[in-house]
């Protein structure tokens, strides 16, 4: 498994699309600090490092990196057909699928750390430092981690077993964006309250009444949408963006689950696969 | 006889169509095996699944005595080299990056070896010119590099003259050549190019629908070639019926022609025609070459 790591991180270092997404990154997060700025309004720091999960709660940028990232890096593998020289020489498939979700959850992380670190380099001289408590901010950073490699479990498993490098591509991308505004529009929902001012015409006067918010989603359905956004990496990107997230070990739990489900299933079609 | 590989009723099914169907053959040590057969009657299949990439529904098949079904297979592979259909490299690396990544797969503790490695497939002058603006000769030989970094001593080749230009033909065939005399290297080499296989291969094993239909040396081959005799006859149907009772191998071209193969006197052949009443018109010794069998072999009248 280490030569199949070393080999993968030699070829990462190598790869156009993983220099591009880190330049990505940097000015993204810099951008991102530098459009609050000019809006000159009271921003926290503490606001701006949860924005750029999700650019606040509109979309889940680091998903879109990830799924470009992980299809074409896995993808490479069955395009020039070099998954075939680790199999022909004696590397088991669980080395070569482990080996290369690892490298995808590595270079996710190391994205994240750019991100981080672009973001403290430009925001903390112009807004200030953390004002949330260690704690928080270390339980936030594990989050974000692990919302990387849920990235790279779900991209992973998609390149492993989709084989071609175009149509793996395509779908990563079109999951990512749908579950994307899938997310986006539950955790809208979600966040509607129960009860809220209904407005109605009457008589040409405008009235103001305290009922029930139709929006609101109640019941089974609540708890279907809340686990939605709490399954998929980018509903908890967008959670955390719009600070709507309750900042405890749920969101975690749910990455650890994922990660595990998505490597268990691709690892158990991976190993049934036949390849050419 | 040591065999690298040993396959034994090896099926393999995909969808309605069986790829493979009770497939059985033998690679001896040193070889260079010429496996030869239609489009689709089971070749790639068959590396495919030697070389890890697929499993059998049935059979077995054995690798340097290991069987497919002991986990040590996965040992024996690493004495294994392959390039199956198209070169698998990374065409955004160079000739060296690529060797230098197959390596690291090896888990090789250094990169000593590359330039004798490249020198010896003829890419020592490449530079960084990446794989994608290599011709298809480069590619294949580079192909081939990549799956001689472990030092293999059996190396699998699935159409490796494909697509090639007469000059690279040459230095493939060189390069397979060199690499089993210098190297003693055992190949198992797919082609369709007859002519070209016959100037490389010491064994042939002919396939069709997913069977081995025959193995054979090149060296009985020979001798079966040469004991090739046309005979002109007034009728093939007479002179099947002698050749049975004479317990002859024989193929019927047409009404009036049949290849005889083995001994046969043709005194005796003439004597027992003249009896039934049929005349041979002429005969003459044949030097059947690789195609001819190979087009016997299949039945005939059907193009490969």
């Amino acid at each position: 498994m280490s030569k199949l790591l070393n080999a993968n991180f030699a070829r990462l270092k190598k790869e156009k699309v993983f220099w591009i997404t880190v330049v990505f990154m940097v000015i993204y997060a810099a951008g991102v600090c530098i459009w609050a700025y000019s809006r000159g309004s009271g921003i926290k720091f503490d606001g701006l490092f949860l924005y750029v999960y999700g650019l606040g709660g509109q979309a889940a940028v680091p998903g879109i990196v990830m799924a470009v990232l992980c299809s074409m890096f896995i993808g490479t593998e069955y395009s020039d057909g070099t998954v075939r020289n680790k199999l022909v020489v004696g590397r088991t498939r669980f080395e070569i699928y482990a080996s290369n979700f690892i490298t995808c959850a590595a270079a996710g992380i190391f994205l994240n750390v750019v991100c981080t670190a672009s973001i403290c380099a430009v925001g903390i001289p112009l807004f200030g430092g953390f004002a949330m408590p260690a704690g928080m901010l270390i339980q936030i950073i594990i989050t974000g981690v692990l919302i990387m490699v849920s990235y790279a479990a779900l991209f992973n498993m998609l390149a492993m077993l989709l084989t071609n490098k175009t149509s793996s591509s395509v779908l990563s991308l079109i999951l990512a964006i749908a579950v994307m505004f899938a997310a986006a529009y539950m955790i809208a929902r979600l966040a509607e309250p129960e009860i809220t001012d209904l407005y109605s015409l009457v008589d040409g006067q405008f009235t103001v009444e305290t009922g029930p918010n139709p929006f609101y989603i109640g019941g089974m359905a609540r708890v279907i949408c809340q686990v939605f956004v709490n399954l998929f990496p980018s509903g908890q990107s967008l959670q955390l963006s719009s600070e709507y997230a309750e900042l405890n070990w749920t969101l975690p739990l749910y990455s650890a689950g994922v990660i595990i489900a998505a490597n268990a299933a691709g690892l158990s079609g991976f190993i049934r696969k036949d390849l050419k | 006889m040591e065999y690298v590989l040993k396959a034994s009723r090896l099926t393999k099914k995909y969808k309605n169509s069986k790829a493979l169907d009770g497939l059985t053959m033998h690679v001896e040590k040193g070889a260079i095996y010429g496996f030869v057969g239609k489009n689709g009657a089971g070749k790639t299949t068959l590396i495919r699944i030697i070389c890890g990439l697929q499993r059998p529904e049935g059979g077995e098949y054995e690798v340097y005595g290991v069987k497919n079904s002991d986990k040590e297979i996965i040992q024996a592979r690493r004495r294994m080299g392959a390039v199956i259909e198209t070169p698998s490299i990374y065409l955004e690396m160079s000739a060296e990056e690529n060797i230098r990544e197959q390596y690291r797969i090896l888990g090789l503790p250094s990169f000593d070896g590359i330039s004798e490695l490249l020198e010896l497939v003829g890419l020592a002058g490449t530079g960084n010119k990446k794989a994608k603006n290599f011709s298809l000769g480069m590619r294949q030989r580079l192909g081939i590099a990549v799956a001689l970094a472990g030092s293999p001593d059996f190396l699998v080749l699935d159409e490796p003259a494909n697509g090639l230009d007469p000059q690279g033909i040459i230095e493939i065939r060189e390069l397979i050549l060199r690499l089993n005399r210098e190297y003693q290297i055992t190949v198992l080499i797919s082609s369709h190019i007859l002519d070209e296989l016959s100037r490389l291969a010491t064994h042939y094993g002919f396939i069709e629908n997913g069977r081995i239909i025959k193995e054979i040396s090149a060296k009985e081959l020979e001798a079966v070639c040469r004991k090739c005799m046309r005979a002109e006859v007034t009728s093939t149907v007479v002179l099947s019926r002698v050749l049975e009772r004479l317990g002859m191998e024989y193929t019927v071209v047409s009404d009036t022609q049949a290849d005889i193969y083995g001994k046969v006197s043709i005194t005796d052949l003439a004597l027992e025609l003249s009896k039934e009443g049929c005349e041979v018109r002429s005969v003459h010794e044949r030097d059947e070459s690789l195609e001819s069998y190979y087009v016997s072999l299949m039945g005939g009248g059907r193009d490969e």
